[in-house]
């Protein structure tokens, strides 16, 4: 039999059960699309968390207040004061660093006229520019001179800007921090969000005066640098930097006695890399269930259709066929039901894709990106053809195995 | 004097169902020459079907020899028995076990379908045979459009397409009214006239009156083996 024969014969036979075979396409259809489709959803979700971090640069370390590995759980209250802006001015003074800025969190209510709002205060020096670039839309950023005066003055993020001021130039005017009166100094452009943190519903002051003045510590909530070096070497001896500023005995380097924790722009990368993984092998392995139930599907149908035809297999068996030629016959037939079903899942997968991606791009996350993973459309072009033989195999064993004197008296 | 086509010699059929032994066939000798019709009748149980099947490849003997052609039968492989069904015989059954919703064209074809031949000779044997039938204007009809006569025509045509050594009948009457009936074993006969070899298996003595040899079978063996020296032409009657 020729592979034209064995091909026709299958077509033929497919046709002739047309809503069977529809049906049997179908649950393919759906298995390779949500394949693809959980796939493209996993590789966005990963996409987006990695643009929060990926703008930063590669040399950009931070040091946080920690007992030992954070993964180990949430940080001690007590642990959370451990980093301070002696620690930074050790950090300035080693050499190591091109730039160090340190960053104090919290959130506070601000008032202009007769609005109060809270936003999120950022307590910051005259360096923070220097490592996360930011354009302004008006006035200027903090000085040297205003952090070491514990000068009143506010940089506003765009929306606390128009929240406040609309579209007027805001500089000059005064809002109440708690009540302080601040002078605002500058607004930023819109500048997104960083760390799933909004950037422009912030507002930015003097470190030093918010220590002293809004919040009464001395603690920072974590230090930003830019290694000049090895970003590796440099993580290391902040290390011993930070064991040294804080008197900490740890020789064996054991970051259970640390109070603090350093990494870098790549660690986060590459946490967030093996989440988005995790992510997308856990939503595939999902959509991989409806794969397989497809696949009992078409083996199921094919498993009718040898006792519907057995006495065709006779009749078939009877002028010459061999059993690898019924065999091969059973077998193209499901292969071609999975082939059909997977091409038609795979423009399925592709199609919702694309819809969902809008549909998170206009109205819920417009840092989403659509993401068709090819490896995801070769695969699943792989896998509809195995689910095929693997599924196949079995009816169509069955089929060949028939004795055709048997065969041809069935009923 | 001609080799026989079929030799089979003290030929038994045992089957093996579980703890019972069914003994189809209880040592068979006979031959069969090129260019004979013979009628194999019998009771059922009598082991004619079986003994059929056996001759046609279809199922393989106990003990005994069977030579077809020359050629030893009882241990060649299933591909090689495949390729004999193929090549050597041709079957007509008596429910004709045509491919429903399929042309008399493409049921006639598919012997052909394992034969490897190009597609223009394929079609042009199937088309000798409807024509031997004298079917041709039925040939693009579907099978379940056809009279009960014109689907054992449908299945001789079938039968006659590798161009067969042997033709083997399996109750070809059986599922046929009396006139259509007439029909068809005048074309058997025909046909053996033409120099088929044919081979019918029947429970119908005015059938078997067709044939130029009457086998009659019994529990397995032979009865009798008569040649039929006034073969029927015409006025059959169930």
């Amino acid at each position: 039999m020729n592979r034209r024969d064995l091909f026709g014969t299958a077509v033929e036979s497919l046709l002739r059960t047309k809503s069977r075979s529809t049906l049997t396409i179908l649950g393919i259809v759906i298995g390779i699309g949500a394949v693809i489709l959980m796939m493209s959803v996993g590789r966005g979700a990963e996409g987006l968390i990695l643009s929060q971090v990926s703008d930063l640069g590669a040399d950009l370390v931070f040091v946080e207040p920690s007992s030992g590995d954070p993964t180990s759980g949430p940080p001690d209250p007590f642990v959370a004061q451990s980093i301070d802006l002696d620690d930074e001015e050790a950090m300035e003074r080693s050499g190591i660093f091109a730039t160090v800025s340190p960053q104090l969190l919290t959130t506070l209510p601000v008032t202009h006229e007769d609005s109060t709002e809270f936003y999120q205060v950022v307590g910051t020096d005259h360096e923070d520019l220097d490592i996360f670039p930011a354009d302004l839309l008006y006035g200027r950023f903090m000085e040297e001179s205003e952090i070491d005066g514990y000068a009143k003055v506010a940089v506003l993020g765009l929306e606390v800007a128009q929240d406040l001021f609309g579209d007027q130039d805001p500089v000059g005017q005064k809002i109440k921090i708690k009540s302080q009166s601040y002078r605002v100094i500058g607004s930023f452009e819109e500048l997104g969000s960083r760390f799933f943190q909004n950037l422009d519903t912030r507002v930015v002051i003097p470190v030093t005066t918010m220590q002293r003045d809004l919040v009464g510590v001395d603690h920072v909530s974590f230090i930003t640098a830019l290694a000049t070096g090895d970003i590796n070497e440099a993580k290391e001896e902040l290390r011993y930097l930070m064991r040294d500023s804080n008197d900490i005995d740890n020789p064996e380097g054991d970051p259970n006695l640390d109070n603090f924790f350093v990494s870098s722009q790549e660690d986060a990368t590459e946490i967030i890399g093996v989440v988005g993984s995790v992510l997308t092998i856990l939503l595939s392995s999902i959509a991989a269930i409806s794969l397989v139930v497809g696949g009992i599907g078409i083996m199921n149908i094919m498993l009718v259709s040898v006792t519907e035809r057995t006495r065709e297999i006779g009749l078939r068996k009877a002028v010459g066929a061999t059993y690898k030629e019924i065999l091969w016959q059973f077998l193209v037939e499901s292969v071609l039901l999975t082939i059909i079903g997977g091409f038609m899942g795979i423009v399925m997968g592709v199609l919702t894709s694309v819809g969902i991606g809008l549909i998170m791009m206009n109205f819920i996350l417009s840092d989403w990106t659509i993401v068709i993973p090819l490896n995801a459309i070769i695969l699943a072009a792989a896998v509809s053809t195995v689910v095929g033989l693997v599924f196949g195999i079995y009816p169509a064993r069955s089929a060949a195995r028939l004795d055709p004197i048997e065969a041809l008296r069935y009923e | 004097m001609a080799k026989p086509l079929i030799q089979l010699k003290d030929v038994t059929r045992h089957y093996v169902n579980g703890e019972v032994v069914t003994r189809a066939l209880r040592g068979v000798s006979f031959d069969i020459k090129a260019g004979e019709f013979i009628a194999i009748m019998g009771p059922s149980g009598s082991g004619k079907s079986t003994l059929m099947h056996i001759m046609g490849f279809l199922d393989s003997l106990t003990n005994g020899s069977y030579i077809f052609d020359g050629r030893s039968v009882p241990g060649l492989s299933d591909d090689a028995l495949a390729k004999m069904r193929q090549d050597k015989v041709g079957f007509v059954f008596q429910s004709f076990n045509l491919l429903q919703k399929s042309t008399v064209l493409n049921n006639v074809l598919l012997p052909t379908v394992y034969g490897g031949l190009p597609k223009a000779e394929r079609i042009k044997r199937a088309k000798r045979s409807i024509k031997a039938v004298s079917l041709e204007h039925r040939s693009d009809h579907y099978s379940n459009q056809l009279s009960g006569g014109e689907k054992q025509r449908v299945a001789i045509a079938r039968a006659l397409v590798n161009d067969p050594t042997i033709i083997f009948a399996d109750e070809p009457t059986g599922n046929l009214d009396t006139k259509t009936g007439e029909l068809i074993l005048e074309l058997l006969a025909e046909l053996n006239e033409q120099g088929h070899t044919i081979v019918m298996v029947t429970h119908e003595e005015e059938a078997a009156e067709y044939a130029s040899r009457i086998v009659r079978m019994r529990d397995g063996m032979l009865e009798s083996d008569t040649s039929n020296g006034h073969r029927r032409r015409g006025g059959y009657k169930k």
